[in-house]
């Protein structure tokens, strides 16, 4: 998102309201197309067996997301802006949703992603029935 | 065809994690997704991802959860739920 730096400048300044709209929506389009870019390099370098797990590979496109995610994060609150004084703009939703199930992910830790690997190796596995059951004695 | 639900302790504790509410809605997304399992459109280091999202009060809650498919013992194991909330704009 090298492009971040435009949108500042041209919302400072005053004359340049009615291109404001359109390099927000450019801006947001550039940034889905760069997490589609992530999200393919994750999975060509996911190992064939997702039992195998690489952490470094997995760290290292972590670490994308990460940057993805507070670049666009930063973005919206530009965009935020913009909507305050020009209107609803359509596709921010679909940014903020991107936003939304990248934070939901990264809230998945490297330590996490191996322990359930292991789990399922050593067959610790439980069934959905009994998942359900605790949560009905939780509940009444 | 469907395929039989077991969660790794891992993915049990992160569903325990949730609001009582949440986890009765991701339970039956999970059970949508056992009676006929769509292709994923993402994945993450290799296991397939489901995600969907929630509106309640002032607040979206996004579920993403990554699952194994075992085809052999016509099964989804659940690895991981991860949460977010963000206040809707």
């Amino acid at each position: 998102m090298v492009a971040l730096p435009l949108l500042d400048v041209v919302l400072c300044s005053s004359g340049s309201a009615d291109r404001w709209g359109p390099l927000a929506m450019q801006l947001i389009d550039s940034a889905l197309d760069e997490l589609r870019q992530i999200e393919k390099l994750d999975q060509s370098l996911a190992p064939q067996d997702p039992l195998d797990f690489d952490r470094q590979t997995a760290a290292l496109i972590r670490e994308m997301y990460e940057r993805w995610v507070g670049e666009a994060e930063l973005l919206l609150q530009r965009v935020a802006r913009v909507e305050s004084s020009r209107g609803r703009i359509a596709s921010a939703q679909l940014l903020r949703d991107a936003v939304g199930r990248t934070r939901a992910m990264l809230s998945i830790s490297l330590d996490a992603m191996e322990e359930s690997r292991r789990q399922v190796r050593e067959g610790r596995l439980i069934p959905v029935e009994e998942v359900r059951r605790e949560l009905r004695a939780k509940v009444h | 065809m469907s395929y039989a639900l077991r969660f790794t302790e891992r993915g049990s504790a992160d569903l325990n994690r949730l609001e009582i509410w949440l986890q009765e809605e991701t339970l039956d997304e999970l059970d949508k997704v056992a009676a006929d399992p769509p292709a994923p459109n993402r994945r993450l280091a290799g296991a397939a991802v489901y995600d969907f999202v929630r509106e309640r009060g002032q607040n979206r809650f996004y579920v993403f959860v990554t699952v194994l498919t075992d085809v052999a013992a016509r099964e989804l194991r659940i690895l991981e739920i991860g949460l977010h909330v963000q206040a809707v704009a």
